[in-house]
């Protein structure tokens, strides 16, 4: 019977989709009795989403010319 | 529009292998690369996880060049390890963020500074790892390959970063501090 900390082990290999069926099934059946590993879960996988938009900030003009000055002044450009 | 959209995603890929001083260069080179391949590109993949493969490998040549002593990742403790009892039941259990679902966190300004201090803040090795995987869709296969490290280590890095990202959203939200 799968613990509370195998599920924090394991929460990236399912975020990630790399569980085989045993492990799945293992998994479901701890979460059916365990809330905080359901909240846990569900924050876990909300990192990703939430990381990749802090990090996308639009650029500002002077880094967008930058860009464009260099394929602009490219011999193959 | 694209420049705009994915010049700051792809200087976060460059940044942990080229340093500060380069990262903005290899942005300019990576675009240039693609503005050169676009009409070779298939739409097998998505846009943007070619974009950042193009930058990580642009910066990768770099670092070779450079011979850059970098991605240190000091050893350390499991971030959650200490949440748990030793019976392997939370000792300290994940507390409720009070709003539900990514989409409601995504409009707490402070929040997202903090999360972006966090990933700035988190070492090389991690934040490389995890820009790889999570922001760029790079196979675990692939960034072990590209960083020289097995994909155990590699999927150890991964759960570090996650899991400190994980503490610190958590940390925000019980106490408003980052």
């Amino acid at each position: 019977m799968l613990k509370c900390r195998d599920i924090e082990q394991m929460a990236g290999q399912l975020q990630d989709d790399e569980l085989n069926w045993r492990q799945r099934l293992s998994m479901r059946m701890h979460l059916i009795m365990c809330h905080h590993c359901r909240r846990f879960l569900k924050q876990f996988a909300a990192i990703k989403k939430l990381a990749e938009h802090s990090v996308s900030e639009p650029a500002s003009d002077d880094e967008v010319k930058s860009v464009m000055d260099k394929i602009n002044g490219s011999p193959k450009g | 529009m694209l420049v705009k959209h994915y010049y700051r995603l792809m200087r976060f890929v460059a940044l942990p292998i080229v340093g500060e001083s380069d990262a903005d260069e290899i942005v300019q080179e990576a675009w240039l690369t693609v503005h050169q391949k676009l009409p070779q590109w298939q739409p097998r993949g998505s846009f943007k996880g070619w974009l950042l493969t193009i930058t990580a490998n642009e910066a990768r040549s770099r670092y070779r060049r450079q011979k850059r002593e970098l991605l240190s990742d000091a050893p350390e403790e499991a971030p959650l390890a200490h949440r748990f009892k030793e019976d392997g039941h939370w000792q300290s259990p994940p507390s409720n963020w009070h709003i539900d679902g990514p989409g409601a966190l995504l409009e707490q300004r402070e929040l997202m500074d903090c999360l972006n201090h966090k990933i700035t803040t988190l070492p090389e090795k991690q934040r490389l790892v995890f820009g790889l995987k999570d922001l760029s869709q790079m196979s675990l296969d692939d960034i072990s390959g590209f960083i020289g490290e097995s994909a155990a280590n590699v999927r150890v890095l991964l759960h570090r970063a996650r899991a400190t990202l994980y503490s610190g959203i958590e940390q925000f939200q019980e106490t408003g501090r980052c």
